[in-house]
């Protein structure tokens, strides 16, 4: 009988012994290895002039900076200003009232399959109507890294990354300038009030 | 007593005999030399610093300097080399000396007074020395110290440094305008670093707020530097939402809401305010401790101009009342970084 306890103790021991590092495996998540998403876009801002009925190229460098291979969607959008620091207000969907619009103008790049640190230059054409409307137009080219699919709750994470591009249409242009508000402060001193090309004026 | 003193004189003459044959007594070899051009190229003018250590106790009157194609034997100046106009910089170890250049390939510095131990460590700069021509070419510089002033008598310890000129290798890079960003779950140091790219809840309960969090990075060299937005839609299964945190508040148990801020929050405890050392921000709509937000297309964060990289940790919450619908609930987010205008 001792024989035969010790047998199963035995037993017993080295079931525990071969099991118990997986069982703490299973206990502790495995930190993720999928690699995030991130792109490198060079220049961030292009700024180019053409005629209505011309069509301008110019070129974007697109980078994958993790250490996976991602496939990154193409993507043009219209653009307005947020604020009055310069901040973009990306237009998603189509709004034929916008007279600055450039989407429609941007022919199709593609999705962008990119590999580890490989730096791809992708060409573009922007085909601007003969009916173009003189002066600026803008839009962003965007390009998304594919979210992953989800069967659980939360939340599919995706990097995007895009050039604003600036397309200024020659033709005569009627620019308005309005002053909308002014002030001035009790304690200002006059240097401070105006600045001092405008206090040269006469 | 003639006979001693004819030997004395036949022994002497022998001795000036054999003397004579043997040539100048072998000086001791300088040691730890070598010398450091400023520049390898061919024809460039350059400074040739001189490095050595003495190996004999002596006050050293001059110092020659012979450039040479051969380290050995007669002294072939390398064509193109001129040391006509070098003059004599920094000294160490034994200063006080000046610069004689009147012989191409040969100049020699003289005026020390002072007696130097053995073992000590010398450095002179020759500067405006002209390279010889060719590239690549290796030529000699027999270094001799001398007791005397004029770069030839009385050699005390000398060593040959080999050098030689190098085709001058050009590095030109651009370093254009960029923009870099990523996004993920979790960053170590740069975008290379950067893992994840979905944030599992588990299961929501009207008692307990679920979290999660996010991170990206941003970093541009453009002048009026970048703007990250946020784009997506809230929780969603099928028709069934979690609504949106459309106004900033605090989490709260048994409501339904969904929002995130860019802060290290305490309720609940999660997240971290952003790091790095660029001058990247939140925005005050995604910047308050423990307040919470989110519309579709709305800016999260901002660098006013050229910034390093700065790394924002989003944090999530999750709340669901008692009646809300079962099902899975998912979304996906956008990031969206460009520069600003």
């Amino acid at each position: 009988l001792k024989k035969t306890f010790f047998n199963a103790s035995g037993v017993a021991v080295f079931l525990f012994a071969s099991f118990a590092p997986l069982a703490a495996m299973a206990a502790t998540p495995t930190p993720s290895t999928t690699p995030g998403q991130g792109l490198e876009i060079s220049p961030p801002v292009i700024q180019i002039t053409g005629d209505p009925g011309q069509t301008v190229t110019t070129q974007v460098r697109l980078r994958d900076i993790t250490s996976g291979q991602l496939v990154a969607k193409s993507e043009v959008n219209d653009f307005g200003a947020q604020g009055e620091s310069g901040q973009p207000k990306l237009i998603f969907g189509s709004d034929a009232n916008n007279r600055f619009s450039l989407k429609s103008w941007v022919q199709p790049v593609g999705d962008v399959t990119l590999n580890p640190g490989e730096l791809r230059t992708i060409s573009l054409r922007i085909v601007i109507p003969r009916n173009a409307e003189p002066g600026g137009h803008y839009g962003v080219i965007r390009f998304s890294a594919l979210p992953p699919g989800l069967n659980s709750t939360g939340v599919s994470l995706s990097a995007s990354i895009g050039t604003l591009v600036l397309l200024r249409v020659s033709g005569n242009v009627t620019e308005k300038l309005q002053l909308l508000e002014t002030f001035y402060r009790k304690e200002w001193t006059s240097r401070q009030f105006l600045p001092e090309r405008s206090r040269d004026i006469r | 007593m003639k006979t001693l003193l004819q030997r004395i004189s036949i022994t002497a003459a022998l001795m000036l005999s054999i003397l004579s044959l043997a040539g100048p007594v072998a000086a001791a070899p300088l040691t730890t030399r070598y010398v450091v051009l400023s520049s390898s190229a061919a024809n460039a003018v350059a400074d040739y610093t001189a490095h050595f250590t003495t190996a004999t106790q002596a006050t050293i009157g001059s110092i020659k300097f012979e450039f040479c194609t051969t380290a050995t034997g007669s002294c072939t100046t390398p064509v193109g080399l001129v040391t006509t106009s070098a003059t004599l910089g920094a000294q160490t170890g034994d200063p006080g000396f000046s610069m004689v250049n009147t012989s191409n390939g040969a100049p020699y510095i003289n005026g020390g007074t002072t007696l130097v131990n053995a073992g000590t460590a010398l450095s002179y700069v020759l500067s405006g020395i002209t390279n010889p021509t060719a590239d690549n070419t290796a030529f000699y510089i027999r270094i001799s110290t001398y007791t005397g002033n004029d770069g030839a008598t009385g050699l005390i310890d000398s060593g040959t440094v080999a050098v030689s000129t190098a085709t001058a290798l050009s590095f030109t890079g651009v370093t254009p305008e960029i923009l870099i960003f990523c996004v993920g779950t979790s960053i170590t140091t740069d975008c290379s670093s950067v893992s994840g790219n979905n944030i599992n809840f588990g299961q929501f309960s009207p008692l307990a707020t679920s979290t999660g969090t996010s991170v990206m990075q941003a970093s541009t060299n453009a002048a009026n530097g970048y703007t990250v937005s946020v784009n997506g839609t809230t929780l969603a299964s099928g028709a069934n939402t979690i609504p949106g945190m459309a106004s900033t508040a605090a989490s709260a148990t048994g409501t339904s809401q969904f929002g995130f801020n860019l802060r290290a929050n305490t309720i609940p405890s999660q997240g971290a305010n952003p790091g790095g050392a660029g001058i990247g921000n939140f925005v005050a709509n995604y910047g308050t401790i423990n307040q919470y937000r989110f519309n579709d297309g709305e800016t999260v964060a901002t660098a006013a101009g050229p910034s390093d990289p700065n790394t924002f940790t989003s944090s999530y919450i999750v709340n669901i009342k008692g009646s809300q619908a079962a099902g899975v609930y998912t979304t996906t987010l956008t990031y969206v970084c460009t520069a600003s205008f």
